[in-house]
């Protein structure tokens, strides 16, 4: 084995700049084509199936997609397939029974939904301050992570990649929005394959097929392709796929997508062909590699995140690794900036124009919104770029329960509110809320490990809080007003 | 080849998603074809 390359690489660092470059360029581009809140937030409805594709893959795949991975897949074994499960069953429910109803109902966003459906400027301001925050806070981790890979592979400080990474793409989300940062998610895409393919031959020649590198991982650590994997008990399994599954049906950045398709149609058919796609990078890029991993290197490196790194080190010329290793860093930045996107929208769209300005009868142009939009965008990116700097454990440890906030906040008014035409607006605000609290005050008592919350994960309570609630205030109450439903239920009128 | 691995569970936990994302994708071509609303 060569020594790992984890040191800065003359050719490495031309690319990433490279990357930089290209991705700036399409920040400025884009920006031509902003002339209304609706191009900056949804892209003038204009995307047609391939983008649409990549833009749903990449609201899935996360900034440390590969590297996490790696590391995730190679220390627990089997268990790291529970995306297919929760992947495809999340999914399904968008494409049943969302995708098309949100594309025809022409809002921007979530908050939009939750007001329109049910009539309410409460829903609509309560959802936006979810989504704010909840996307703030995962923005402060996911800037971090973006950091830490920047840090690790291409050698920059950690403070170095963290300004950089943050003040490149707040300019480009900022200057071109929804289009920006389609755009840079394809060339992100581009980068990131160049950096996996690479890696195949190579891989094939220390490890054998499929067949032989399971085989021999499952020699090394017993149980690894058993579902459970090595660590893992069937409940847990179970409640960490249901978690998912929830987790992806109302996956924020997935579901806002809809709204930017040309027609209900593209919008519904982009979902399974980018959940397929996924489905076969996950099992190359995490699984395979991850075995590859566990049978060559792990027992040289001090934790699972070096999995990757070492691997690349291990197998590759330094010229090639350092090629695949800046295409993985530059895929780091693609979670970042639809988060970026969709916190500023909660902000700018949902309560200053829908919340504030229209109720109150303000009319401004569409200048003016696409200006507040910018500014929305940039405070957002300064905060949560202020708040990265400090090494907040107590953040990172929320970002791990900020899928069960959005899970429990958005899952039932979803699901009954796009199946039923009964469902009341008090029953819709008692499940959001009742839900969100219970899943706060869960994570509150885990955070703090109270016995009475290590049971349970918060997201299984908040869950079962909100789909009561539902219930019960549903039962005592009656439907919101004929339009509200008309909109969502156009075949009944 | 990816016959003969080790647990048979293991496959089914691949399998049935699978077959979920292919009812999928027959239920999109029917959709862009205008067989299914």
């Amino acid at each position: 084995m060569q020594a790992p390359v984890l040191s800065p690489h003359a050719l490495g660092i031309t690319i990433f700049f490279f990357y930089l470059v290209v991705i700036v360029v399409i920040g400025v581009v884009a920006s031509r084509q902003q002339k209304t809140a609706a191009d900056f937030w949804v892209a003038g409805r204009r995307f047609g199936l391939g983008i649409m594709i990549v833009a749903n893959m990449a609201a899935i795949m996360h900034g440390g997609a590969i590297l996490s991975g790696v590391a995730f897949a190679g220390k627990f074994g089997g268990v790291a397939i529970l995306p297919y499960i929760s992947f495809v069953g999340g999914s399904a429910v968008i494409f049943y029974l969302f995708a098309k109803k949100l594309r025809q109902s022409g809002g921007f966003t979530i908050p939009d939904y939750m007001g329109d459906r049910f009539d309410s400027r409460s829903l609509r301001a309560w959802s936006a301050i979810v989504v704010a925050v909840s996307s703030i806070i995962y923005l402060i981790a996911q800037l971090r992570g973006m950091a830490f890979i920047l840090e690790q592979l291409l050698g920059f400080s950690f403070l170095t990649s963290l300004i950089l990474g943050s003040v490149i793409f707040v300019a480009y989300v900022a200057m071109g929005g929804l289009l920006a940062v389609v755009w840079t998610n394809v060339a992100q895409f581009i980068f990131m394959w160049i950096g996996l393919l690479i890696l195949v031959p190579f891989v094939y020649d220390a490890v054998g097929g499929w067949t032989s590198v399971l085989q021999q991982v499952e020699d090394i650590a017993p149980g690894w392709t058993s579902p459970t994997g090595v660590a893992w008990s069937a409940s847990y399994m179970f409640s960490w796929y249901l978690i998912w599954f929830v987790a992806y049906s109302t996956r924020i950045e997935l579901v806002t997508k809809m709204y930017a398709a040309r027609d209900d149609k593209i919008a519904r058919v982009s979902v399974p062909i980018a959940i397929g796609l996924i489905l076969i990078f996950l099992l190359y890029g995490n699984f395979y590699l991850g075995a590859a991993a566990r049978v060559l290197v792990w027992d040289q490196i001090a934790s699972p995140d070096q999995a990757f790194p070492m691997l690349v080190g291990g197998l590759l010329t330094p010229g090639l690794a350092a090629i695949a290793l800046t295409g993985i860093a530059s895929a780091a930045m693609s979670t970042t900036d639809s988060l970026l996107l969709m916190s500023g929208s909660a902000i700018a769209h949902d309560l200053v124009r829908r919340c504030h300005d229209e109720p109150k009868g303000i009319k401004r142009d569409e200048r003016h919104y696409l200006i507040i939009s910018r500014v929305a965008i940039v405070a957002v990116g300064v905060i949560a770029l202020i708040c990265s700097i400090p090494d907040f454990a107590l953040i990172l440890r929320i970002v791990s329960y900020a899928i069960a906030i959005v899970g429990s906040a958005f899952f039932f008014p979803l699901l009954v509110g796009m199946t039923s035409k009964k469902i009341s607006r008090e029953a819709a605000l008692a499940s959001s809320i009742g839900g969100t609290l219970a899943t706060c005050v869960w994570i509150a008592g885990a955070i703090t490990q109270a016995s009475w919350a290590s049971s349970l994960h918060p997201g299984i309570v908040g869950l079962a809080v909100a789909g009561i609630l539902m219930l019960v205030v549903s039962f005592f109450t009656g439907p919101v007003n004929n339009e509200a439903i008309k909109k969502f239920f156009p075949e009944s009128s | 080849m990816i016959i003969g691995l080790p647990t048979l569970s293991f496959w089914l936990l691949i399998g049935i998603p699978s077959i979920l994302l292919l009812v999928m994708l027959y239920d999109s071509w029917r959709i862009m074809t205008g067989r299914k609303k």
